[in-house]
């Protein structure tokens, strides 16, 4: 069971966030900053708050408030929330998912997908990245339970018991690639979700209302599902799936419709709602974005072929230790930098679709090769350090 | 709203008194094609609830769902293809609340009194009245008529019923008879007259009641009656009485039937228009009638006549009385022989109606609209109408029931698979049946319950093992659907057991089976049992609707 009380110590998490909220306010990061309001005015669980918000959102979009006045209600909505206090959860580190010997076999055709081990924690995001058809979402089916293992167990470990399998499924909460197709208001299929939830009455009104004042929806909240943008769609899934008080989030490919500026507010939204004192959940998202996705996630596993190839939460020595390995766009010729980088530990050099991969001995440091780079005047566009990422694993 | 619409629609139905003459009034639903409208609304209906209620399905989005939850919804799917599919309900509520508006109950039962004194002066002929049962025939009376009594002797009736049962034959019937008739006089039936060797007796004396019935009037030719409906006389045997029949014939009338005609006013007896006060029985308008004819109040009758002919005209009711007066078809003291029928013309063939110039009166139609206007009043329960509508209410609840639990491609299945099974049922109910059982429906029953057995093989093997989800799902479903059906077949089956180890012989000693004699006389009990079974069906099988909305594909 899982167990709530109030917090009223002024040094707590909650506090924390409220005085980064603050200072978005004050540093004129405002949309960061209502984004992270939203989160907090959740976390209280009070209607009351919830009201405000409503009341906050409707004046900051028709008014068009100017920085200085939205930062002074804000501030005053800060306030309230403070002494609101938050619904926390006790135990929001617990293993939720225990994957061990995971393989699926297909009737038709040769893949394979595992052996795998996996685990997921609550509030933890696990990136999920391989190229096409390495079995990304087959994974990801297998542990919402849409798909039955060929061998191997999953077992999920949550404080509440679970009744059946049905029961199970509804904690278990799959977005699939190509999302389902609603039908109605945005309004309408958010307090329907709620009101499936056991959420009712004017709560039902305001939870859906805010949420979509999180999502970015809010201009859009009159309109019919089919009439919002892929990427839209996408937010207004999340939303519906926030609602459902997932207790693990199984997404595929959630950035493919988005733009590059949604793509990372998503992410990060999704990494600061897992974490909620009120409701934390675990993620597991599959995504082509790299680097988007390692900003966030506390663990990356790269399928290739079916095969783990690796997760970040176990140390693969073999790779990360022998190279520095950078990523780098440059105008220049490609002789060019190995010769005026060869004297300064790079041992070899791939070009790879449009950008080069360095690979320098591994006592180099990213600053040593930044360092020569200024000297030797090479140009430079891009440089990243991946020898810790899944990037490296996709060069030819 | 759609039933308060059908309400007023029925409502304003009615259009004239003429409506009331229909037996089937209250079925004018049907015969008036409002049936049709109803069927495409339920439809048109259906469609746009469909389409209200399939924007969302918490239970295949895997929302929070109980028990109780998903049941509640069936339940409101089976209200709501209920309400659907009874319009004709509110119809006929609509034209019941009309009707009841032009009487009053004590009018009612005051008209249907006066209707059931009069009756017996209506001269209807039995075998085209609605009510089988209504007779001048002195073998159905329904009160003691003295009057015949006294004309006939217990000693001649059981001389004629000893010479019967011992020679087979009234034509060897001798005075001299030896047979110690006295002891038989148990044998005979009383009252006396209602012995078959009544009749007999009592026409020789009264020879002149020979026949005047023939196929078409004397003067004109034309027709009494349509061809096929002749009044089957037996025939008469008395010698005595045929010479004197043959002595009474009308001129230039052909003595088609060698019968006598000994019906009378006196014997009338029929099963009266119910009214509230319960000794007004058969018996008592029979007691009425006789207390009427035997003082001979010319006077009284006429007055009831008179009151008839009131009403006849208020409820638009055929009549004629050109040729004679009313009153002089009927009073013919002493004995009231019926010589007359004032039968409607449209109890004769259309192409004789046009020509048909005969004085008549339509007692039918003025039975019906009392009847019609007594309906009205009543709140009488008919489980079977609401039986039926509560079946394809059933019916449709199952189909979208089954649609929003399981799949759209499981649905789909099982809806093109029912029809494959369909053919196959069919073929090895033919197969089956030419090569060894013969194509009786217990080997359709038989065959039924091996199908529904495989379907709950499948489905809940599948099912309990998590193994082949659109196999189990599609099972399950038509598990389901047939569900409604196995108890109905059980009993079917039960009946042709029995039918056949126990079969009935007609005869004073058969009697049929005491299940199957229950089973008749309760199919309504059975069904609705049925139906109380289903719905717990529903109810029992939700956590296996669960388990495999849940189950993973393999």
């Amino acid at each position: 069971m899982c167990v709530f009380y109030f917090l009223d110590l002024p040094m707590d998490i909650f506090n924390t966030r409220l005085k980064e909220v603050s200072q978005f306010y004050q540093n004129g990061d405002t949309n960061l900053g209502f984004r992270r309001l939203i989160d907090s005015a959740l976390d209280t669980g009070s209607t009351l708050i919830l009201k405000d918000i409503i009341q906050f959102t409707e004046w900051k979009y028709n008014s068009a408030p100017s920085g200085k006045s939205e930062n002074e209600k804000a501030q005053e909505l800060i306030t309230k929330i403070r002494n609101a206090g938050a619904v926390i959860s006790e135990k929001s580190t617990q293993n939720i998912i225990t994957a061990k010997s995971v393989s699926k076999t297909y009737n038709k055709g040769n893949f394979k997908l595992g052996p795998l081990d996996i685990s997921v924690n609550m509030g933890e995001v696990v990136g999920l990245v391989g190229e096409n058809g390495n079995g990304k979402t087959t994974l990801l089916r297998l542990l919402c339970g849409e798909l039955k293992p060929s061998s191997g167990t999953i077992d999920y470990h949550f404080e509440e018991s679970v009744k059946n399998n049905y029961d199970l499924r509804t904690k278990l909460v799959y977005i699939p690639q190509r999302i389902e197709q609603l039908r109605g208001g945005l309004m309408d299929n958010l307090q329907f979700t709620l009101n499936s939830h056991g959420i009712t009455g004017e709560d039902n009104f305001f939870l859906a209302q805010v949420m979509l004042a999180r999502m970015g929806l809010w201009t859009y909240k009159n309109l019919n599902w089919a009439r919002l943008s892929s990427g839209y769609k996408m937010r207004f899934e999340l939303a519906r799936t926030l609602l459902r008080q997932p207790k693990v989030l199984l997404l595929d490919e959630p950035l493919a419709n988005l733009d590059i500026l949604a793509q990372q507010i998503i992410l990060e939204d999704l990494r600061y709602l897992s974490v909620s004192l009120f409701r934390p959940f675990g993620i597991v998202l599959s995504s082509q974005q790299l680097y988007e996705v390692e900003k966030v996630s506390d663990k990356i596993i790269f399928l290739e072929n079916g095969k783990l190839v690796s997760d970040s939460s176990v140390k693969n020595e073999e790779v990360t230790e022998n190279y520095l390995i950078l990523e780098m766009d440059s105008p220049a010729e490609r002789n060019f930098i190995y010769e005026n980088l060869k004297n300064s530990g790079l041992e070899k050099i791939h070009f790879n679709g449009g950008n080069y991969i360095l690979f320098f001995s591994h006592d180099k440091t990213m600053s040593d090769v930044m360092s020569i780079i200024g000297k030797e005047k090479i140009p430079v566009s891009y440089l990243r350090d991946i020898s810790n990422s899944s990037r490296r694993f996709f060069i030819n | 709203m759609m039933h308060i619409l059908f309400f007023i629609i029925g409502f304003v139905s009615y259009l004239s008194p003429v409506d009331l003459h229909d037996t089937s009034f209250f079925q004018k639903y049907f015969d008036s094609g409002f049936v049709w409208i109803g069927v495409l609304l339920t439809i048109l209906i259906l469609i746009l609830w469909m389409n209200y209620y399939f924007k969302h399905n918490a239970f295949k989005a895997h929302y929070p769902k109980s028990d109780l939850s998903i049941y509640k919804e069936f339940l409101i799917i089976f209200l709501i293809a209920f309400l659907s599919v009874t319009q004709y309900f509110s119809y006929t509520q609509g034209l019941k609340t009309r009707i009841s508006m032009l009487k009053t109950s004590a009018e009612i039962e005051k008209e249907i009194d006066l209707v059931n004194q009069v009756a017996p002066f209506t001269l209807q002929n039995n075998d085209y009245n609605n009510y089988g049962s209504q007779t001048y025939n002195q073998n159905n009376r329904c009160a003691d008529v003295p009057v015949f009594d006294s004309l006939v002797s217990e000693d001649a009736v059981l001389k004629l019923f000893i010479s019967r049962k011992f020679k087979n034959s009234i034509w060897n019937l001798t005075p001299d008879d030896t047979i110690h008739y006295q002891k038989f006089k148990d044998s005979l039936q009383t009252p006396l007259y209602k012995n078959e060797e009544f009749d007999y007796i009592l026409i020789q004396h009264l020879p002149k009641r020979k026949n005047w019935r023939a196929p078409e009037d004397y003067k004109t030719q034309e027709p009494y009656i349509s061809e096929n409906n002749y009044y089957q006389y037996d025939e008469t045997i008395v010698p005595e009485a045929v010479e004197a029949a043959d002595a009474v014939a009308y001129p230039g009338a052909p003595a088609t039937y060698l019968s006598f005609n000994l019906n009378s006013i006196y014997n009338f007896c029929s099963l009266p228009l119910m009214v509230s006060d319960s000794i007004k029985n058969g018996e008592y308008y029979a007691k009425k009638t006789y207390n009427l004819l035997h003082n001979q109040k010319k006077d009284s009758i006429q007055v009831l006549l008179d009151d008839y002919l009131n009403l006849v005209k208020e409820y638009e009711v055929g009549h004629r009385f050109r040729d004679k007066n009313w009153i002089d078809y009927v009073y013919n003291p002493p004995y009231y022989f019926v010589d007359y029928e004032l039968s409607s013309p449209s109890r004769y063939s259309d192409a004789h109606k046009k020509h048909f110039k005969k004085d008549y009166i339509s007692h039918a139609d003025m039975r019906n609209t009392l009847v019609n206007l007594g309906r009205s009043k009543s709140c009488i329960f008919d489980p079977v109408e609401y039986l039926i509508c509560l079946y394809i209410a059933l019916g449709i609840a199952l189909m979208i029931f089954t649609f929003r639990m399981t799949s759209m491609k499981t649905w789909i299945i099982s809806v093109v698979g029912s029809i494959v099974i369909y053919f196959i049922f069919f073929s090895l109910f033919f197969l089956v049946g030419l090569l060894i059982f013969g194509m009786e429906e217990s080997l359709a029953s038989i065959l039924f319950l091996c199908f529904v057995f495989i379907f709950w093989f499948l489905a809940y093997s599948g099912i309990l093992s998590e193994k082949r989800k659109l196999i189990s799902g599609v099972n399950f479903i038509w598990s389901i659907w047939t569900f409604p059906a196995i108890l109905p077949v059980i009993v079917a089956l039960y009946t042709s057991y029995l039918d056949w180890k126990f079969p009935y012989r007609y005869g004073p000693n058969s009697a049929e089976h005491p299940h199957l004699i229950w089973i008749r006389d309760n199919w309504d009990l059975i069904f609705g049992a049925n139906l109380i079974l289903v719905l717990l069906f529903v109810f029992l099988i939700l956590p296996v609707i669960k388990k495999w909305q849940a189950m993973a594909e393999e």
